[in-house]
């Protein structure tokens, strides 16, 4: 056995955490080894020392010093969870907001009707000149003709309330 | 009665259930604090603290653990909490440990050895203290407390491989720095 591996095995049999076969090989190793004896001793030192203490009382009354505290707790306990969600209340209030002005400022704009004139002018042409072309037109028939046809091209007249 | 049956009073809110789990486990919460601050008036006010924390939190206990394995672990880390916001964590030099060590060797010559083996054992609790938290923690639940392996991997959540690996290094660690001072005559004897 390795001295090293010996280090490791002896915090394990102080603790008596070894299985017997390698307990019985590290005894063998400690036996003919002065250095990994040393090590063992000052490890069980250090053990029995440490282990000296037991669990100590705390001061008389420790119960009846803790009880208003934990009545004092059980109070404020509702208004606990009631800040609690006040405070998770205000990120998702803010959320909603923004979703809101969002929708608003970037949404689908609503669909306008346009008029055959404002048609006219988004295609960069002289609504005028149109309307003119009829009007010039030389035979009477023609010019109703066009009028018809122009009717028949314009959106639906809304009746106002 | 049962501890799983108090548990389950005190989570519908029985005083008196809770009352019965502090008394059992008062003693072992406070002995911890104790262990770690060396001041019975701070272990005392972190004992209690431990315990409003475990009031407060008892509706989640979920019972996947030991009862006295969970307020464990709520005192392990409260106190965890005490000694980082204290600033104690601070290593001791060597030289500072030869000088403590002889003011316990000169003490001990004129004391009977009850006296020179509290001495020593001031001086392993010194450089205990000064120890980095996480050995200072293993070494406190398992030689000081004497928590089983098992427990204490479940208090920390570790793997009780690394509470086996951890501890040596911490034993190894306060061997280094106090060698000699660990056995009686400060010599060695056959194992």
């Amino acid at each position: 056995m390795r001295c090293r591996q010996a280090e490791r095995w002896i915090n394990r049999w102080v603790d008596d955490r070894l299985d017997p076969a390698r307990r019985a090989a590290l005894e063998k190793h400690l036996a003919a080894c002065p250095a990994c004896r040393r090590t063992a001793q000052e490890v069980r030192g250090l053990v029995a020392l440490l282990q000296q203490d037991k669990d100590v009382e705390p001061a008389p009354g420790f119960l009846a010093r803790l009880q208003p505290r934990l009545r004092e707790e059980r109070a404020l306990v509702p208004l606990l969870v009631w800040e609690r969600w006040s405070l998770r209340a205000v990120p998702v209030f803010l959320a909603i907001v923004l979703v809101f002005v969002g929708l608003v400022a970037f949404g689908p704009a609503e669909k306008t009707g346009l008029t055959q004139s404002e048609a006219l002018l988004l295609e960069n042409r002289n609504p005028l000149t149109e309307t003119q072309q009829i009007f010039d037109a030389a035979k009477p028939e023609d010019r109703n003709m066009m009028l018809i046809f122009a009717s028949l091209d314009a959106p639906a007249a809304k009746r106002l309330p | 009665m049962d501890e799983k049956k108090l548990v389950r009073l005190a989570q519908d809110g029985s005083e008196e259930a809770f009352a019965s789990l502090v008394r059992t486990y008062q003693a072992r919460v406070y002995s911890m604090a104790l262990h770690f601050t060396r001041n019975r008036e701070v272990a005392d006010d972190l004992a209690q603290e431990v315990f409003l924390k475990a009031y407060l939190a008892l509706p989640k206990f979920r019972f996947h653990s030991e009862f006295g394995t969970w307020l464990y672990r709520i005192a392990v880390n409260h106190i965890k909490d005490y000694l980082r916001r204290k600033g104690r964590a601070k290593e001791v030099p060597l030289d500072d440990v030869r000088e403590i060590a002889s003011a316990g060797e000169e003490e001990t010559l004129v004391r009977e050895r009850e006296r020179s083996e509290e001495a020593r054992r001031g001086l392993v609790l010194k450089v205990l203290e000064a120890l980095p938290e996480k050995y200072r923690v293993i070494v406190t639940l398992r030689d000081i407390q004497g928590m089983p392996y098992d427990e204490i991997a479940a208090v920390l959540k570790i793997s009780p491989g690394t509470v086996d690996s951890r501890l040596h290094r911490a034993r190894k660690m306060l061997r280094l720095r106090l060698g000699p001072y660990l056995t009686p005559e400060g010599g060695y004897d056959a194992v």
